[in-house]
């Protein structure tokens, strides 16, 4: 294993990045001469009620069809503009345009600041993509933006969750009902990067995988990219997920307290004289329940089960051109289950930290920067006990890194982004079995990568963007090379026609558990693993019709080289060398997605319909045959529907229909009879392995929501929905188990197998 | 409306094309042969006589399975042991003994460390051969204590010498036996659940999974110190304890077949195949090395 290295090399390496980084933007052509005849205009827009930048609101001058998206900070710069009169137009699904003229003199720098009024209360808009002719990046082939009214109003099991809502876009499927995780492109959950405010968080799960951490009331922005995306992320095959925290309100203080069946969410946000602050706390609230359970003396109830998640954030304005920003993310799930008397029993506990730092600074109209240090840390400590003998494990992972991110827009059709991630990751796994240590695992990497990437528009209706990454990995002294490559033609204001090809690498795997995510583990490379590679290929055909309504269409075909999984017929990992752990393979998927939405209007929503596959091998698995993964579905269709009533009352939808998992249908058996080792006999099943299908997964949910007034001191939301409407008892999975009379019985282990009503009351104060 | 017309036609025609490619698209998962296949079954113990030999067949899985119908009488059995070179240095034939095959030669030992082939051919001309390298034997050196008491301060703790197996780690089984098994015996954990005398014969021999050698303490004299775990002991009163050391075959066969029922990474609904290494069949032709020793747990 790699040993803690000193900490001169991690800082070598970082200054590596910084100078490399550095020497990209001094190479950057300087701007032509006729650059001091143009003028540039830059700015922060925010939604007017409450303060809060808005990421990737548009802002474009109608004369001279040129414009810009506000990044993650809610920034736009438009430059290499000729002097004149324009008028200036902002927008952002759910806002009132924003209009204004101005006259801009040659070499002036215009600074603009932009306040969105909020649109009609009540009327949902904005369901995955953004729709203005100019919306750069978010009709960006691969790429979706999911509201976080959108998460709030979507019937859930309880809780209303972001990844949830994530599964309902297509090329997103679920393993179940009972699991968050995301399945992307034929991907499995770890081949997407997740971020929270630019952190890596490393097991984003409560309740054991039921539903993600993310408090649908701290969050302000959810951004997906499905496939091939750009240079400034890494280190994942498949996508990454970038989520946002809200700022905090700058008008006004504001509580929101939130009373549902599972957990209550509290929210209290405002301003203060040079910025604003965020506070958000969610935790289960099973007690009463478990109590009366227990009361009536029912076996296996927990002696303790619950999560909890706290979201923090504030934020400086320095100075016009510096504002700073600190955020924390600290969430905690346990289970605590005697059994037999306490003579046997398991105790549960895993949890995430995340913290950031962030400083942007706007060095000019042209050079904007952003700086970010991130630390995450995510444990899980499961302990079972069994007859006086207790197995404890305990396991540990550290990543702390900095980050830099620059924006750079010359004169002209060039917009020119690069940056740098460099950082440490640190693994720890410590394993008793009867009070003795049985594995002592430590793993401890350096990692940085640097990136540049440029866009150019050589006419008015062609966008190209190029890219690289390069990246380095200390477990094992890897440097990989990352290209990537986009290219967009408009041929009329309704028709993108994009195409884009990226190489992607991943120097960590995920150990999991479909039934319980509470004790995942990160592995990486190191000597004799080499990092897991893939290209993606990916093309899309967007169009608006109309305005408010978007039909589109991606295709995407992607590869996974050098797979590294832990070995999973592996009992006792003690003396095994770190490569020999692993077991290697392959991987592909391609599809067709198609979604229509239709974002405005009293009935809003959309179909998203994925056609696709997936497949895995495995050296040594199975004689190195492909196979499809559970997650494979041929086909995913899935129907989101609002329909907004009037006087508060909103009504919602959800229909899903997926091709059934695949599984494995035994075929044969025989039994071992005379082991010397004991008197068991034991069952033996012979099947191909996972060649079999179950039978198609359809679902609806229903909601309706009402919005008014609570007593004249508060707003209130009321929530009442309704999961698996028609009761359909979809199958998780078959259990194969030998019973007396040897024969082999089927057992049906159902996902939600009745309708379950959820209800919620929000306040806003 | 033209440009409307002309954008379904052409995601109409990209939906098209991506669906026939689909359809058309390269997948190489196929169903295997599902016929019957011959199972054999056989343990080879280094320094002890040669066990039997089982040979049976694969049953159906919606059929109820009786081991006795699936018994295959009429193959012919050997065991050779091999050469370095691969060849046969000496052939130990076998022959039917009441639907079983028993060693011709009953006092022929299992030779540690030396590589065996069995080799069974069947009335249909089939050949079912596997191969089998035997791990050295080790013995018991020292035991801490003849007794001791349930989840007392003193454990359960064996000096054994070292197995050597080919170029890995030694693997190890370990089983415990009551040898006074009674309801009243059952300690507290194995009572919860053990109900009727019937059920018993569940718990009358615990069996760990394999563990590696690494696990162990090794101490300055070459010997390894292996401590007894509470949740391996079901019955109080007199216990053999049995430290198995297991070849390849044994190891893979174990390791497979007890994640079909789940664990591991696996999702729920994946059944993956045994590992075995058997050609033309099935089943587990394997070989150890093992000691034991008696002990005695009080209340």
């Amino acid at each position: 294993m790699i040993a803690g290295r000193s900490l001169h090399r991690y800082v070598l390496s970082s200054l590596q990045v910084v100078v490399l980084t550095a020497a990209v933007f001094f190479v950057t052509p300087s701007a032509p001469a006729w650059s001091q005849s143009r003028a540039s205009l830059t700015g922060f827009v925010r939604d007017a009620s409450t303060g809060e930048t808005l990421i990737l609101a548009n802002v474009t001058l109608v004369r001279g069809e040129i414009g810009a998206a506000t990044n993650t900070t809610g920034y736009y710069a438009i430059t290499g503009i000729e002097p004149g009169t324009y008028t200036v137009v902002a927008s952002y699904i759910g806002y009132s345009e924003f209009r204004t003229e101005l006259t801009l003199a040659a070499g002036e720098s215009r600074r603009l600041d932009i306040d969105l009024q909020p649109a009609e209360i009540g009327v949902l808009e904005v369901v995955v993509t953004a729709d203005r002719e100019t919306e750069e990046e978010v009709r960006r082939v691969g790429v979706a933006q999911l509201k976080t009214d959108l998460v709030k109003s979507l019937p859930a099991v309880l809780e209303p969750d972001v990844f949830r809502s994530l599964q309902l876009l297509p090329g997103v499927k679920a393993a179940s009902d009972y699991s968050s995780g995301l399945y992307i492109r034929g991907g499995s959950p770890d081949q997407t990067l997740i971020l929270l405010d630019r952190t890596t968080v490393y097991n984003p799960s409560h309740f054991f995988g039921f539903f993600s951490t993310f408090n649908p009331d701290a969050v302000k922005d959810v951004r997906l990219y499905k496939g091939g995306y750009p240079a400034e992320y890494g280190g994942r095959l498949g996508s990454v997920v970038d989520i946002y925290n809200k700022d905090g309100n700058r008008v006004g203080t504001h509580d929101t307290a939130s009373l549902g069946l599972l957990a209550s969410r509290a929210m209290v946000e405002g301003p203060y004289s040079r910025g604003s602050w965020m506070f958000a706390v969610r935790r289960s609230t099973l007690e009463p329940l478990l109590a009366v359970l227990k009361n009536q003396d029912i076996d296996g109830i927990p002696e303790s089960f619950y999560f909890y998640d706290v979201n923090g954030k504030v934020n400086l304005d320095v100075s016009a051109d510096d504002k700073v920003s600190a955020s924390f993310y600290t969430g905690r799930d346990r289970l605590s289950l005697p059994i037999f008397d306490d003579e046997a029993g398991v105790d549960l506990q895993y949890g995430n930290f995340t913290g950031s730092a962030n400083w942007t600074h706007i060095f000019s109209d042209k050079l904007y920067s952003n700086f970010t240090f991130t630390s995450s840390r995510y444990f899980s400590t499961p302990k079972f006990k069994f007859g006086g003998t207790e197995f404890n494990r305990s396991n540990k992972v550290y990543d702390i890194s900095t980050k830099g991110d620059f924006e750079f827009r010359p004169e002209g059709d060039h917009a020119i982004t690069g940056g740098f991630w460099a950082g440490n990751f640190t693994f720890r796994l410590n394993d008793t079995f009867d009070g003795e240590s049985t594995l002592s695992e430590r793993i401890q990497s350096l990692y940085a990568s640097v990136y540049v990437q440029d866009e150019y528009k050589p006419a008015s209706n062609w966008v190209l963007r190029g890219g690289l990454r390069a990246n380095y990995f200390e477990g094992g002294d890897y440097i990989r090379l990352e290209p990537r490559l986009s290219i967009e033609n408009r041929p009329s204001p309704q028709l993108r026609l994009q195409a884009g090809y990226g190489r992607y690498y991943q120097f960590l795997t995920l150990i999991t558990s479909e039934l319980f995510s509470g004790s995942d583990i990160w592995l990486t490379t190191d000597n004799g693993v080499p990092p897991a590679y893939g290209d993606q290929f990916v093309a899309g055909i967007k169009t608006s019709p109309r305005s408010g309504l978007n039909v589109d269409l991606e295709l995407y075909y992607r590869t996974m080289k050098g797979l590294f999984t832990l070995d999973p017929f592996l009992p006792d990992a003690a003396g095994v060398a770190y490569e020999d752990l692993f077991q290697f393979g392959d991987g592909y998927a391609y599809g067709s997605e198609v979604l229509l939405e239709k974002q405005k209007g009293k009935l809003n929503g959309f179909v998203g319909y994925t056609l696709g596959l997936t497949r895995r091998r495995y050296f040594g698995f199975e004689g190195d045959k492909w196979f499809s993964p559970k997650y494979d579905r041929t086909h995913d269709l899935n129907v989101v529907g609002n329909f907004d009533v009037g006087r508060g009352w909103r009504f919602t939808g959800v229909f899903n229909y997926a091709t059934g998992q695949a599984y494995t249908q035994p075929e044969s058996q025989f039994k071992i009879v005379d082991s010397p080792l004991g008197s068991t006999v034991r069952d033996v099943i012979w099947a191909p392995f996972n060649e079999s299908r179950l039978p198609a997964y359809h679902r609806m949910d229903i909601g309706a929501s009402k919005i008014g007034g609570f007593l004249g001191f508060a707003d209130y939301e009321l929530q009442l929905q309704l999961l698996n409407v028609y009761s359909r008892e979809n199958v998780w999975f078959y259990f194969f188990e030998s019973q007396e009379d040897n024969s082999i019985k089927r057992t049906t282990v159902p996902q939600i197998p009745v309708p379950i009503p959820n209800i919620s009351f929000t306040l806003k104060f | 409306m033209r440009i409307q017309r002309s954008i379904l036609f052409a995601l109409l025609g990209s939906m098209l094309l991506s669906g026939s490619a689909l359809l058309s698209g390269c997948d190489s998962t196929s169903p295997d042969e599902t016929s019957p296949r011959y199972v054999v079954e056989s343990y080879l113990i280094a320094g002890e006589p040669f066990r039997r030999v089982l040979v049976s067949t694969t049953a159906g899985i919606d059929a109820q399975y009786n081991f006795g119908d699936r018994l295959v009488r009429d193959a012919t059995v050997r065991i050779d042991r091999l050469a370095a070179d691969g060849s046969t240095a000496e052939s130990i034939p076998f022959e039917r003994l009441s639907s079983v095959y028993q060693p011709v030669d009953q006092s022929v030992i299992v030779q540690p460390g030396a590589t065996y082939r069995l080799v069974v051919n069947t009335a249909d001309g089939n050949v079912v051969s596997s191969e089998t390298t035997v791990p050295g034997a080790f013995e018991v050196v020292s035991v801490n204590a003849d007794s001791v008491q349930y989840q007392g301060d003193v454990q359960v703790a064996v000096n054994i010498s070292k197995s050597v197996y080919k170029d890995r780690q030694s693997i190890f089984v370990f089983s415990i036996e009551s040898l006074d098994p009674s309801l009243d015996a059952l300690t507290p954990v194995y009572s919860s659940f053990i109900e009727s005398e019937d059920d018993l014969e569940d718990v009358l021999i615990t069996e760990s999974p394999p563990f590696n050698q690494d696990n162990y303490e090794a101490n300055s004299d070459g010997t390894l110190t292996i401590k007894l775990p509470w949740l391996a002991v079901a019955f109080y009163g007199p216990n053999r304890i049995v430290a198995s050391a297991i070849d390849d075959n044994l190891f893979d066969f174990l390791r497979s077949q007890s994640i079909q029922q789940g664990g591991s990474t696996f999702s729920p609904g994946e059944i993956p195949n045994v590992i075995t290494h058997v050609d033309g069949g099935t089943g587990v032709f394997a070989s150890m090395a093992r000691a034991s020793l008696q002990t005695y747990i009080g209340r």
